[in-house]
């Protein structure tokens, strides 16, 4: 992961300058047909002992990387859909999973990193054989970004609340934690259990500038790697709605009616120039209702769609990988890009 | 096949502590060795039925047999999958099943119905049966192994204490997941 500090500046500076001076264009409302031009389908192959349930995706030009955490897998596909390679399973010996696998990455020699939410990484070789293992003392670790040769970004929570940030860069040949950054943005005292049960976090990071997410804060955060710049910039949402205090705790309607009360950040994609896709939910009942907002570095909004499918991946060339919205399980997907005609 | 079968029955009595019991009066739980009442007895042409008895809290991931029936879905001439609800909340459970790729029949019962055909038996449990005898049953852990979070005062507000993450362990698989108790 390389630092270029020049990159740093004016990537920030394009926030300060498209935030400044008043209105800030909030985001259109659009359907998902609207806004993405679809390419292909895609039916990832499965078989007795590969189903795909819960899947967290990864994809580069040679296909996907699928982590699924309810299977304690992790799979290997070719960009058409085959089956390429399985590792892990439900366990304590080598090579097994005794927490769900939440993110995987390929190196350039094919081995594959997998992180798991009790925090540690394992490096598996091209065979499928543990050739490592890591523990980053951070629980739950919800995944990692910026992966190369020797430094991953990683997604979680410091063994202590005294150490509230939430992104942590990890050197992977001296495995250790080089650098700390966003905290937990701040918030009352009556909702600091909420954030605390609801924190999860999200990054992307291209070069040496990091966007980050925070499940309960309508804002995006940027980041300079190797700098102490931060710029937070509001989301530019009409629907995105924000947390409020929680019930007594008593009530467990009342609680579960709240739960369905606020949305919460999930994912946020870069699909190319200064365009960012964040992927945020709402509960309705014990169903996750999935939206998407399109908006730039500097905070315009460009789109809002409701009640998405969800977005699994977006790739360096700004191909988007959805959940098939007619399919019934997770293993058929959509690949499309964002049309060339988004509101200016 | 029936040592597919029979890994497979291995798989689901391993997931997570099984209840092994002696025989006993009328009013017990089922246990291993009984007749099976009608509703648990295979009627197609696989010779295993397994079923699973919850209510709908009891959709909590990190206590179901989830990973077993799903491979149990997969080979239906050797085994079909039910699900009875007890008490409310089967579309909630019927949710939940999709979710998890789990193929199952669905039914209901009320509480009543279910203390006379189960007596003192737990809910959750999973009964296997062949043809007309209980081989297996299952019935989880009273605590989910692994993570306890008892200071969130929001969780315990749930009332479900199975409903135990880690902190900012919510992501969105797993509010789907507390989600499904009420």
């Amino acid at each position: 992961m390389h630092i270029h500090r020049t990159g740093i500046l004016v990537s920030l500076g394009i926030g300060a300058c498209s935030t400044q001076g008043g209105e800030r264009p909030m985001a259109v409302e659009r359907r998902l047909d609207e806004v993405v031009v679809w390419e292909r389908s895609i039916s990832l192959e499965e078989n007795a002992r590969v189903i795909n349930v819960s899947p967290r995706v990864r994809v580069d030009t040679s296909g996907y990387l699928v982590a699924d955490m309810k299977e304690y897998q992790v799979r290997q596909y070719r960009l058409d859909g085959t089956l390429t390679r399985t590792v892990g399973a439900h366990g304590t010996g080598p090579g097994e999973f005794s927490t769900p696998p939440m993110a995987a990455g390929l190196l350039a020699d094919g081995s594959m990193i997998v992180s798991e939410f009790s925090g540690r990484l394992s490096t598996f070789d091209s065979l499928g054989q543990v050739t490592g293992t890591a523990v980053t003392s951070l629980i739950p670790l919800y995944g990692f970004v910026g992966l190369d040769r020797e430094t991953l970004l990683l997604m979680g929570r410091g063994p202590n609340r005294a150490d509230t940030r939430l992104l942590h860069v990890w050197d992977t040949g001296e495995q250790t934690v080089t650098a700390r950054l966003f905290p937990v943005p701040r918030v009352r005292p009556s909702l600091a259990s909420v954030v605390w049960m609801v924190g999860h976090a999200h990054a992307t990071q291209r070069d040496s500038l990091v966007i980050a997410v925070f499940a309960t804060d309508p804002a995006v955060h940027l980041f300079g790697l190797g700098s102490t710049e931060h710029r937070r910039v509001p989301l530019p949402s009409r629907h995105f709605r924000d947390v409020h205090d929680p019930p007594p705790r008593v009530n467990a309607r009342a609680v579960q009616q709240w739960l369905q009360s606020f949305s919460r950040l999930s994912e946020v994609f870069w699909t190319g120039g200064d365009t960012l896709l964040l992927q945020y939910y709402d509960m309705e009942g014990s169903t996750v209702r999935w939206n998407l907002l399109a908006m730039t570095l500097g905070g315009r909004g460009l789109f809002e769609v409701e009640d998405t499918p969800r977005l699994l991946a977006v790739d360096d060339a700004g191909r988007l990988v959805f959940v098939d919205p007619e399919a019934m399980v997770p293993n058929r997907w959509r690949v499309g890009r964002l049309g060339s005609s988004l509101p200016s | 096949m029936a040592r597919r079968t029979a890994r497979l029955i291995i798989a689901v009595v391993a997931m997570g502590g099984v209840a092994w019991c002696g025989r006993g009066g009328s009013t017990r739980s089922l246990e291993v060795g009984d007749g099976a009442p009608p509703l648990l007895r295979p009627t197609g042409r696989a010779p295993l039925l397994i079923t699973w008895v919850i209510r709908a809290q009891d959709c909590l991931t990190c206590r179901t047999p989830s990973r077993a029936l799903r491979r149990w879905s997969g080979i239906p001439m050797e085994a079909a999958i039910q699900v009875v609800v007890v008490g409310r909340g089967e579309d909630r459970v019927r949710a939940f099943l999709e979710a998890e790729r789990i193929v199952a029949r669905v039914s209901r019962l009320n509480r009543g119905a279910h203390r006379k055909m189960f007596g003192r038996a737990s809910v959750p449990a999973l009964y296997v049966v062949r043809h007309d005898t209980v081989i297996a049953v299952w019935v989880p852990a009273a605590r989910p192994v692994g993570f306890a979070v008892d200071s969130i005062d929001v969780q315990q507000g749930m009332s479900h204490e199975e409903c135990a993450c880690p902190e900012g362990s919510l992501v969105p698989e797993e509010v789907q997941r507390c989600s499904c108790a009420s």
